[in-house]
């Protein structure tokens, strides 16, 4: 097919795409939304996601997906406008309180968030989550990360490298 | 309370760890670096620097002599990045009397200046793997607190300043400040070079305050109280003609620091009007044309007593401003510059915040407070390989 949408100039109705995720669910999305991922990018350009086809992602589940997909719409008209050089104090306010309460979600669901914006290359939507997980670690001890983090317990000679860390950092743990 | 045995955060990858690891304040970083050994590999290989820098302060000897008792003195840092906390109380290198990029000089009783990592963050055998002693340096830098400079990449050290003693006392006749560039060459070994001396008109009074721009060609110097500038040119090995940086026939106290980036400076100080205020400048080093940006606060001024004692210190467009007042547990703020949309770097406001009260505060009548501001290198050896 040659390029046959290219710029903005598509007459009124804006260009939809069409999403699997790995359990089967279509979503169905505009391109400007869904191309907040670097990976779709590529694809939708190439004139990919239309009509019945699709596009197949199998390491992202609905739930997931529907998720990432709402980030992708609430972000989508800032993006278009190249980081938003003319958005008003009011629209950033707004996109802030958007993702703040966007991530004040379930660990679990922030771990296939993160995971899904990696693979999708959503570079936005991963540098939030990222941040949401730093601010859980900041000012955490080593042993209060691990158990907010879920991870198993330590082996004694973990335990004991902690323990030799804090001795020589002392600074840093005050 | 939950069991999520299903989630695996130390199994995220390289990469992701990396994305969140990097969005730690440098306490936490450290302290991430205990977690698990795929968190700890991932810390010592972050390559970023901890930009913005820090505020460092200590106390020393009244008369500006090092003091020289080869002991390390307690010192606070404060880190701009962490919100939640705020001072760290560590020990500086011995003899320590100034910092930059991450590092700590030191003048031994044989002159010599040594360079150690502020704050040991990374790997610690770094002080093996670079000879961290320079050779001596001219005595007349050595009475004195000598501006430091260090150029990252090539590890070029500036070193100027210097006073002759009369009777123990530092003579305070105009003198040249004597000027010493320390180059890290490609055998591992230090270069001293003697340089020419600044012109007389940059006295030696102190405090002075220094900056680097350009790309760490021009290291300016600023003397505060005559409100004088000279930069030395790295290129050319030589100062440039000082002059004298007074925007307003009121201001009785300048310092200089870098911009956002190291393009542009930054001029503050004290200006006595009919009303007294703490003024922020940006100047153009190619012209020294200077556009104000903003005052302190009165709320914020108000806490910054005595007037006289005030001290600027800063680089890449943060700015810390100290007052010397141990009743008062030594008041301080921070500025920030902010750059506008339109030139690139060429800030057009700033915003101010009060900085917490030292945890402890450092009570002697025999010291004066001293301060510098670095960026704190997390992991030392990069900069050092070639």
């Amino acid at each position: 097919m040659a390029a046959p949408e290219s710029g903005d100039g598509n007459n009124g109705a804006a260009r939809m795409v069409t999403l699997i995720s790995s359990d089967n669910t279509r979503f169905e999305v505009e391109a400007a939304a869904a191309s907040l991922s670097q990976t779709l990018q590529l694809t939708i350009l190439d004139g990919g996601g239309g009509g019945g086809d699709g596009i197949p992602l199998p390491n992202v589940d609905s739930a997931t997906l529907s998720k990432v997909l709402e980030y992708c719409i609430k972000h989508a008209p800032a993006a278009a406008n190249g980081g938003a050089p003319n958005a008003t104090a009011v629209d950033r306010a707004e996109l802030e309180r958007f993702d703040n309460e966007f991530v004040n979600i379930d660990q679990s669901v922030l771990y296939s968030l993160i995971m899904a914006a990696h693979n999708l290359e959503i570079e936005g939507l991963q540098s939030l989550v990222a941040k949401k997980v730093a601010d859980m670690i900041k000012g955490k001890s080593p042993m209060e990360i691990r158990r907010t983090l879920g991870f198993p317990d330590p082996t004694p000679e973990e335990q004991a490298e902690m323990n030799a860390h804090m001795l020589e950092y002392g600074w840093a743990y005050e | 309370m939950s069991d999520r045995v299903d989630l695996w955060w130390d199994r995220l990858g390289w990469d992701l760890t990396e994305v969140i690891l990097c969005k730690l304040p440098l306490r936490s970083m450290i302290r991430a670096s205990a977690v698990c050994k795929a968190w700890r590999a991932v810390l010592l290989q972050l390559k970023q620097q901890h930009k913005q820098p820090w505020l460092f302060v200590f106390l020393q000897g009244h008369n500006n002599r090092l003091l020289g008792l080869g002991v390390g003195r307690t010192a606070f840092a404060y880190d701009p990045r962490d919100d939640a906390e705020s001072w760290v109380s560590f020990n500086l290198p011995p003899d320590c009397f100034a910092g930059s990029a991450g590092i700590a000089f030191s003048l031994d009783s044989s002159r010599r200046l040594s360079l150690a990592p502020l704050l040991l963050v990374g790997d610690s055998s770094w002080t093996t793997s670079i000879n961290t002693k320079t050779p001596p340096l001219a005595s007349s830098l050595c009475n004195c607190n000598p501006v430091v400079g260090l150029v990252g990449g090539a590890v070029v050290v500036v070193v100027a300043g210097g006073a002759r003693l009369v009777g123990g006392l530092v003579d305070m006749n105009e003198e040249p400040l004597t000027t010493e560039v320390l180059e890290f060459d490609d055998d591992c070994c230090w270069r001293r070079e003697q340089c020419a001396a600044a012109l007389p008109s940059l006295s030696l009074s102190e405090p002075r305050s220094s900056a680097l721009v350009a790309g760490g060609r021009l290291f300016f110097v600023c003397d505060t109280s005559s409100c004088t500038v000279s930069a030395f040119d790295l290129s050319r090995r030589a100062w440039t003609p000082p002059r004298r940086l007074r925007p307003e026939p009121g201001l009785v106290a300048a310092f200089l620091a870098s911009g956002r980036g190291g393009h542009r400076l930054v001029l503050t100080g004290v200006v006595e009007e009919d009303h007294r205020t703490f003024r922020v400048w940006d100047v153009d080093p190619s012209t020294m044309t200077t556009t104000r940006i903003g005052d302190m606060p009165p709320e914020i001024l108000a806490s910054m007593m005595p007037f006289g004692s005030l001290r600027c210190v800063g680089e890449d467009g943060l700015l810390y401003v100290i007052a010397d007042d141990r009743h008062r547990a030594y008041p301080a703020c921070a500025c920030e510059l902010v750059a506008g949309d339109g030139q690139y770097d060429m800030p057009t406001s700033c915003t101010w915040k009060k900085l917490p009260p030292l945890p402890q505060p450092l009570i002697s009548r025999f010291h004066k407070i001293n301060a510098f501001s670095s960026s704190v290198l997390h992991n030392l050896p990069n900069m050092y390989k070639y």
